[in-house]
């Protein structure tokens, strides 16, 4: 009997728990469009410029929310509290103090993710329901405070502000461009990561994932951080392209809606969801607002009955339980 | 005596928001559903004694009866296309259902109704005492509230509806098995919700200016009231109304109108954190 060197026992290869399949073919599809988008201020107006400009914002948002309430279940209603509180940062930052305009928007994303690990640490406790609904609470309660004579000298109360930041439209568009397919660059390490699979394994059963040695509460933590920088970061630029800010429209709970039901249209917890989603919904948005300029937020909570009841794992979902796309995680 | 006064001011606000926040821990109880939708059936209601008051010139407070109707027909039909098929889920798929249907409600609202403040200028006068005057129109919304709710108290005890409501609300499995139709009785359940959003609506139309975004301030203070006082548990309702009453109206003399507003989420907040089942509910059962 010859057991010969042609028989060599392959070394298995410790996988590391989730990692994706290595294929690059969607990075190669999506070059496609990011060079069209890059080459779209030579080639077009400022209202298309603009509304790409919503696109990347609402991307940025709905990727942000994502990162938390689709990978861990927790659903967030108070998502625009980050908005408001990085874009009140990163404005009183650049007009009050002349900090350089990139550095006002990365210390407004990360005064909202501070502002996440305080909230977190005692938000994160409660269940699912709770949790959203305290959020909301907290949302209207900060906005609140916001517009209130406590914080008057820095906010200027409830009426606000106008001011214009050292920017022009291209420079914030390409900064908005980078920033989004960043953030999507992003999630994608994060969900198919480790620290992606903790989040998921919290989400179907936090008890049974605390039993095998996941620590819930920090990785919680984490991804709402992560999620409030992302949302910050966005805001800041937002912000500065609406040259006017007040509690009530950097605080409005349609920061939160809009991105909710756009994530939820894509799908929740997967990485081109929320793209998808804010895309759709984006040109669905346009379209409307020509014709049903009053009506479209009713559209809207319609949609999100419509998910609910019939696609609740919103279009990727669908798609893949159809077999259209591979049922991996890196979708 | 300020301060008397003040604190009857609170009482009859907070019994108010008791009735507001009724309904919300009625169907909570009656189906386990987190019904967002009910500031917009209390709006509906406001607007309806509203337009029948300019419209009809119905006396406002007889218009409680139409708006109760209307909108328990309405809510029922909410129920049986959307509710009833996600009952059996986890809570947030109806948080985020009901928002969706609220979401279309307010704007719907605002896109009939515009949203300019309405108020009904309906004024029975006001008799003093304890050195102040209170409009008639508030004691005579306690006197309402009082008789509504030992209404609903009569109809759940005594009744063969109400007990079955109870029995639902208990255990729902147990309930069919002894021949309870659950399916109506969550329908009934729901409607009465509806009904009792509709009540506090009118009775907020008389007092205070109504607009179609009035849902999310009201929603809040519903959620604060009903977390603080439990869940399903309606006494809890006005215990939860009362406390709330109390501190805003304390609030607002003493400390500032605007922060005032703060108070309820904060009570939410801290009660959610110390004691999330309320002062009267029970531990969440393990189903």
């Amino acid at each position: 009997m010859k057991f010969t060197r042609k028989y060599k026992i392959k070394q298995v290869t410790s996988e590391k728990i989730g990692s994706s399949d290595k294929k690059s073919w969607p990075y190669a599809i999506a070059l496609i469009p990011i060079s069209f988008l890059i080459a779209l201020p030579y080639i077009s107006s400022p209202y298309v410029i603009s509304v790409c400009f919503m696109l990347y914002v609402y991307t940025g948002y709905s990727v942000g929310w994502n990162i938390m309430s689709g990978l861990t279940g927790y659903v967030n209603f108070g998502y625009s509290l980050f908005i408001g509180i990085a874009a009140y940062t990163s404005v009183l930052l650049i007009i009050d103090l002349g900090v350089w305009w990139p550095i006002g928007w990365f210390l407004g994303g990360v005064s909202a993710a501070i502002v996440a690990i305080i909230l977190g640490s005692f938000m994160l406790r409660l269940r699912g329901s709770y949790f959203a609904i305290g959020m909301l609470a907290l949302l209207l309660g900060i906005k609140l405070l916001y517009s209130s004579k406590y914080l008057a000298p820095l906010t200027r109360g409830g009426s606000g502000f106008p001011f214009i930041e050292p920017l022009n439209l291209t420079t914030m568009y390409y900064a908005l461009l980078f920033l989004t397919v960043l953030l999507v660059f992003i999630s994608h390490k994060i969900i198919t990561s480790n620290f992606g699979s903790k989040l998921i394994a919290i989400r179907e059963d936090e008890e049974g994932a605390e039993s095998i040695g996941i620590n819930a509460t920090s990785n919680k933590i984490t991804a709402f951080a992560l999620s409030a920088f992302f949302g910050g970061v966005i805001s800041s630029g937002h912000i500065a392209f609406q040259n006017y800010i007040e509690p009530e429209s950097a605080f409005n709970i349609l920061l939160t809606i809009v991105p909710i039901v756009m994530v939820l249209l894509g799908g929740p917890g997967t990485i081109w969801g929320p793209v998808l989603g804010a895309t759709i919904l984006t040109f669905v948005e346009e379209f409307l607002w020509s014709y049903f300029i009053t009506t479209y937020m009713m559209i809207y909570g319609i949609i999100m009955v419509l998910l609910v009841l019939l696609m609740p794992g919103g279009i990727i979902d669908w798609l893949k339980n159809r077999g259209t796309l591979p049922k991996t995680r890196a979708i | 005596m300020e301060v008397l006064a003040i604190i009857v001011d609170g009482i009859l606000l907070g019994a108010l928001y008791g009735m507001a926040a009724c309904g919300l821990s009625f169907v909570f109880g009656v189906m386990a559903i987190i019904n967002l939708t009910h500031a917009e059936l209390i709006m509906l209601g406001s607007f309806i004694t509203f337009w029948l008051w300019t419209l009809l010139k119905m006396n406002p407070i007889l218009t409680i009866i139409p708006s109760m109707f209307i909108i328990f027909m309405f809510s029922i039909f909410i129920y049986k296309i959307t509710i009833k098929r996600i009952v059996g889920e986890s809570l947030l798929v109806s948080l985020i259902l009901t928002f969706g249907i609220s979401t279309f409600l307010w704007n719907f609202a605002q896109v009939c109704f515009t949203s300019t403040f309405r108020s009904v200028d309906y004024s029975m006068g006001s008799i003093s005492f304890l050195d102040s005057t209170f409009p008639v129109n508030k004691i005579l919304s306690l006197v309402i509230i009082i008789v509504l709710t030992l209404t609903l108290h009569v109809f759940l005890k005594y009744s063969r509806y109400g007990k079955a409501l109870r029995a639902v609300s208990q255990n729902a499995e147990i309930a069919a098995i002894c021949g309870i139709n659950i399916d109506r009785i969550r329908t009934l359940g729901f409607g009465i919700g509806g009904a009792l959003a509709a009540a506090a609506g009118s009775l907020i139309a008389v007092q205070w200016s109504i607009y179609p975004m009035m849902g999310h301030d009201l929603i809040l203070k519903c959620f604060a009231i009903v977390a603080i006082g439990g869940l399903s548990s309606i006494p809890g309702c006005f215990v939860g109304g009362m406390i709330l009453g109390l501190a805003e109206s304390l609030g607002t003399n003493y400390w500032d109108a605007t922060m005032a507003h703060i108070i309820a989420p904060l009570l939410l907040v801290l009660t959610f954190l110390f004691r999330p089942q309320g002062l009267f509910g029970v531990e969440e059962r393990v189903d």
